[in-house]
């Protein structure tokens, strides 16, 4: 009985975290006021974090939560109050291109599908030791790791040069 | 409701859900107005790309490590790009006082 419970919770708790990410999503793409996007773009990554807890990997759905929501989700609000300007928000009237993504997006997915035919998929998302992640980033992966680093130094100071920049470009 | 019981630990859920969150932030990329909304569709891309790698390195491969490490390099570089991104945008509105896609017109020939 208990474990009928906790077991529909859980079946409960995975659709509003599907229903969250595809319609913050929604929400991100069609509202009309920025804010609005902003909210929706915060739902969609809250919900993505919670996918990836899902996949067995509470390591990269912390990451996720801290690095997107705490960093780049600030960031973005800065600078839509930075440059917020009334009658030039919401989006475009649609046209015939509305049918590009869906078209583009319906082939990747049908070559994705008949690539997986004869994949052997593992039963179940297993949990590993995530400390080895810290390990693997130290030895097998410290080239990339470090460029990573030295990526993001070069591109904080780019991007404040580039805010600070007085003449016109 | 056996079917959907197996649901959270399918590939194909994920699989979808990630091209689903492609589709829509393409849809954004082509019709928002705005560098912030550009900025906003470009993020959605990027989930939809980590939530993939996540999901087959999971499913597919014996050691799911190596999906975890390259979704933490996407993650990293999406943070950079957003601080690059943020920069121009916000030069831009000083030079210009509009950050419309439509009105950033100079090089027009």
């Amino acid at each position: 009985m208990f474990e009928t419970f906790v077991y529909s919770v859980y079946y409960l708790s995975f659709g509003m975290i599907l229903l969250l990410v595809i319609g913050g999503a929604l929400l991100a793409v069609t509202a009309r006021s920025l804010v609005y996007c902003f909210f929706g773009l915060v739902g969609s990554l809250l919900g993505v974090a919670g996918l990836y807890y899902n996949l067995g990997s509470p390591l990269v759905a912390v990451m996720q939560v801290m690095i997107y929501i705490g960093a780049v989700c600030v960031a973005i609000a800065f600078g839509l109050s930075l440059t917020r300007k009334a009658g030039e928000e919401g989006a475009r009237p649609l046209d015939i291109r509305v049918a590009l993504p869906g078209i583009l997006v319906v082939a990747m997915l049908g070559a994705t599908l008949k690539g997986l035919d004869g994949r052997h998929i593992v039963s179940s998302a297993h949990k590993i030791d995530e400390g080895r992640i810290g390990w693997m980033l130290l030895k097998e992966y410290l080239l990339p790791f470090e460029i990573i680093s030295i990526l993001l130094t070069v591109a904080v100071i780019g991007a404040v040069t580039i805010a600070l920049i007085k003449r016109r470009i | 409701m056996q079917f959907l019981a197996t649901l959270p630990n399918n590939l194909l859920v994920y699989v979808v859900t990630a091209h689903a969150l492609f589709a829509i932030g393409l849809y954004g990329m082509l019709f928002r107005r705005t560098l912030i909304g550009f900025l906003i569709s470009l993020e959605l891309l990027l989930q939809g790309v980590g939530i993939n790698i996540m999901a087959f390195g999971t499913y597919l491969t014996p050691d799911p490590i190596q999906a975890r490490i390259t979704t933490l390099f996407i993650i990293g570089i999406a943070a950079a790009e957003a601080a690059v991104f943020l920069g121009i945008a916000v030069a831009v509105f000083r030079n210009y006082q509009t950050i419309a896609v439509d009105r950033l017109i100079k090089l027009k020939g």
